[in-house]
C-alpha cells in the first residue's frame, strides 16, 4: 500500500506520518510543504499521509461536511455503537483522514460489517470495489484511489480491508460479509504475516 | 521512576499517535503507550471528535463461535496480539489479552485510511463527490499544494 505524493524522503528531516502528531502542524501545513509529485529512479519513497489527509479537503469543498461527520452520519449512526469513539483532529481542528479512528472491537466489527453490506448491496460500490478503485481528482494528479487505501489478498481479491503501522487489521470478506479485527502491539513495524493470519481466519469463517 | 521511563512519559505528552522509535520500548511500554495513554489522550476535545454509542446495549460475546474455532484461540493466545474479533452472520464475537476490555478504544492507525476511502467512494456513487474535477478544484485550500 501506498498513499501520498511521491518526493525524495531522504530530503525532510521528519517523516512525513509523523508530522502532524510530531510538530503539532495541521493537515494544510503539511500539504502546503513543496513536493515533487512525480517518481525518479533512485528516490526513496516515504510512506505518507498525503493522499488520505488531500481527500479530507476534497470531502469538505465537495460535500460541506468533513469526514468525521460524515463518518458519524453515513456509518456511525447505522451500526448501534455500545461504546465512545473518536475520531483524531489536527491542530487546526479539523479532522485527520490518514490516522486516528479509535474504536471499540464490537464497534469496529459493526463498522465492518456495515461497509461490507453496503458494498455488497450497492451496485456502484461494488463495481468500483471489484475493478480498479476510485481515481478522484482527475488523471496527473488523481493521488487518491481507494486501491491504494486498501490491503488486498492476491489469492482472493474478495478479501481487502485496512491495516495500521502497527499491525491493526479490519479486513472484509465482501463474497461472505465476514470481517476480522486482529489488534497486534508491533512497535513500529508489523509482521506480514499478519495479513496471512487475517485472511486465514476470512476463510475459516467461510 | 528511572529516567528512562521519564524520557518515555514526556514522549507520550508531546504526541500520542505514535510510539517513540528512539529507543527500544518494552511491550509493556507500547501497551500503555497504545491501551491507556492514547484513550486518555482522545478524551481532550481539542484532540478528538467523539462518537457517543447509540444503545446501552453492550454486545453478547459469541463464546461458543470462539471455542469452535482452534485457529482464533492459536491467534488470541499469540503474544503479540492484544485483540482479536470477528464479525459472522450477525454475530460478533472478541477475545483480548493484557489491559484491553471490550470498551477500550483501539487507536487504529491506517485503517482509517480504508474507512475514509470508503467514505469518499460512497459520497461518489451519490454524486456528491465529481471524480473528474482535480483535487484542487474540489477545495481552494489544496489549490495551494501539490494537489
Amino acid at each position: 500500500m501506498s498513499s501520498g505524493v511521491f518526493y525524495n524522503a531522504e530530503e525532510r528531516n521528519i517523516l512525513s506520518y509523523r508530522e502532524i502528531t510530531r510538530n503539532g502542524i495541521s493537515m494544510l501545513e503539511q500539504l502546503s510543504v513543496p513536493k515533487k509529485p512525480h517518481s525518479k529512479p533512485g528516490l526513496k519513497f516515504d510512506y505518507s499521509n498525503y493522499d488520505s489527509n488531500a481527500l479530507t479537503f476534497a470531502v469538505i469543498g465537495s460535500t460541506d461536511k468533513n469526514v468525521a461527520e460524515l463518518f458519524e452520519t453515513e456509518i456511525w449512526k447505522n451500526i448501534n455503537p455500545s461504546h465512545n469513539g473518536y475520531w483524531a483532529i489536527d491542530a487546526s481542528g479539523l479532522p485527520v483522514g490518514a490516522f486516528g479512528l479509535a474504536l471499540s472491537a464490537s464497534d469496529l466489527l459493526k463498522v465492518g460489517s456495515f461497509v461490507s453490506n453496503r458494498i455488497r448491496s450497492d451496485e456502484c460500490l461494488m463495481d468500483y470495489y471489484n475493478d480498479d478503485g476510485i481515481v478522484v481528482g482527475g488523471d496527473k494528479k488523481g493521488l487518491a484511489n481507494w486501491r491504494k487505501h486498501s490491503w488486498v489478498n492476491p489469492q482472493n481479491l474478495n478479501q481487502f480491508g485496512g491495516m495500521g503501522y502497527g499491525g491493526q487489521v479490519l479486513m472484509f470478506d465482501i463474497s461472505t460479509g465476514n470481517v476480522v479485527f486482529i489488534y497486534s502491539n508491533y512497535a513500529d513495524k508489523y509482521d506480514d504475516n499478519i495479513f496471512r493470519v487475517a485472511w486465514d481466519l476470512l476463510n475459516e469463517l467461510r | 521512576m528511572n529516567k528512562f521511563f521519564k524520557i518515555f512519559a514526556v514522549a507520550s505528552m508531546v504526541s500520542y499517535a505514535f510510539v517513540p522509535t528512539s529507543f527500544a520500548a518494552t511491550t509493556e511500554q507500547i501497551l500503555e503507550f497504545r491501551l491507556e495513554r492514547i484513550p486518555e489522550a482522545l478524551t481532550d476535545p481539542s484532540r478528538a471528535v467523539l462518537f457517543s454509542p447509540r444503545t446501552d446495549d453492550i454486545v453478547d460475546e459469541e463464546q461458543s463461535a470462539k471455542n469452535k474455532s482452534e485457529y482464533f484461540e492459536l491467534i488470541h493466545n499469540s503474544p503479540n496480539n492484544v485483540a482479536i474479533g470477528y464479525a459472522h452472520n450477525g454475530n460478533i464475537a472478541t477475545s483480548f489479552n493484557y489491559q484491553a476490555t471490550d470498551s477500550t478504544p483501539f487507536f487504529m492507525y491506517s485503517v482509517k485510511k480504508f474507512v475514509v476511502g470508503f467514505l469518499v467512494a460512497d459520497q461518489v456513487c451519490k454524486g456528491n463527490i465529481d471524480v473528474s474535477k482535480t483535487m484542487g478544484a474540489m477545495s481552494s485550500e489544496l489549490s495551494k499544494t501539490a494537489y
